[in-house]
This record gives C-alpha cells, sequence and structure tokens, in this order.
C-alpha cells in the first residue's frame, strides 16, 4: 500500500485522500492513499481493504 | 478516578485549532519519503516548484462530534511530477519551490505520476481521540 504516516500528539487516525484530475478532464479517485490508526489492526484492516478492494 | 477528555472536549480542540491563525492549512507536495516528526519540511521537493495551496480547514465528524480537523486543497502540476508525500504548512511560504513556515501534518505514499496541467485534490483527516 501506500506509504505510512507518522502521527503522534493525541490523533487517534489519520488520512489522507486524492483524487487526480488529469488535463484531459479524466478524473481518477484513488481514495485513501496514506492512513494511520493507533491501533494497529484496524491499520491492517485498512491495508487489506485498499489491497483487496470489493467489485 | 477519572483523568479524560469529554467527547465535547474534543469538539473544543478541533474548534480551536480551526479558528487558529496560524493552523496548518498550506499544501505542499514532493517527492520524497519518510519524514520524520521533527522534520520541518516535505523531504524532497525535486523539480516541484508549484506554490503552496492555500487550502481550506474545517471541523468534520468521524466517530465523536467535530472530532477531526480536515484540509482539502488542489494542487496543479506545472511539468512532469512523480508525487510520493504531501505537507501541511502554516505559512504559504516563499520561493520556488517555496520554503518557510512550519510543517504541521504529513504524509507519504505511492507514486502518483503527473502531467503538465493534471491535478490532485486532497483531502487530510486528522481524527482526535480521548486515548
Amino acid at each position: 500500500m501506500s506509504g505510512d504516516m507518522k502521527v503522534k500528539g493525541g490523533a487517534r487516525e489519520m488520512s489522507i485522500s486524492a483524487v487526480v484530475t488529469r488535463a484531459d478532464g479524466t478524473v481518477e479517485d484513488l481514495g485513501i492513499v496514506s492512513y494511520w490508526h493507533k491501533n494497529p489492526l484496524r491499520r491492517l484492516a485498512v491495508k487489506l481493504q485498499r489491497l483487496f478492494p470489493k467489485k | 478516578m477519572a483523568a479524560q477528555v469529554q467527547n465535547l472536549g474534543l469538539g473544543m480542540f478541533t474548534a480551536a485549532l480551526h479558528a487558529y491563525a496560524s493552523r496548518p492549512k498550506y499544501l505542499q507536495w514532493g517527492e520524497g519519503s519518510g519524514q520524520g516528526v521533527t522534520d520541518t519540511a516535505v523531504d524532497a521537493v525535486g523539480t516541484t516548484t508549484e506554490a503552496r495551496t492555500d487550502g481550506t480547514s474545517s471541523q468534520q465528524t468521524t466517530t465523536t462530534t467535530n472530532d477531526t480537523y480536515r484540509v482539502t486543497g488542489t494542487i496543479t502540476a506545472a511539468g512532469s511530477r512523480a508525487i510520493t508525500e504531501v505537507g501541511v504548512f502554516d505559512a504559504a511560504g516563499s520561493g520556488s519551490p517555496p520554503t518557510g513556515g512550519n510543517m504541521g501534518i504529513y504524509g507519504d505514499f505511492s507514486v502518483i505520476n503527473l502531467a503538465s496541467g493534471d491535478s490532485i485534490a486532497f483531502t487530510i483527516n486528522v481524527v482526535l481521540d480521548q486515548a
């Protein structure tokens, strides 16, 4: 997946989502590109969701 | 004995951040990765000469009312780019690529390749919690 975020200071989770718009107007919604949750199981779950998206 | 931040307190903290004149809301992207919590700039601006975008900050609800500080903003590529990181700063900075200000939020990700005129709309969420 995406990279890791460094999260300190009391945050429970952080996420970065990205939507790319090409110069010709094509839109690509990349969804969550970077994610961190203080619960490692939650981090793993999101990583797996990105690796195996529902169709 | 209890020592805790109340649910309403989470909203107070994000409200204070959202009202703070020097809150992190200026987005700058880069072509590096792996910045630590003490770093004050994105890792590698490389050829990314674009000015920082003055993003829009807001309070949002993820689990508890107003527990989330959100920044959104779009950066448009002025040339071919291989974007792998984004930082959120408290000032627009100056120069090309821009420098200055303090980086309050940072994240890196798998490369997003762009051609001139392509843009990325970022949505960055910071969710607070009592523990």
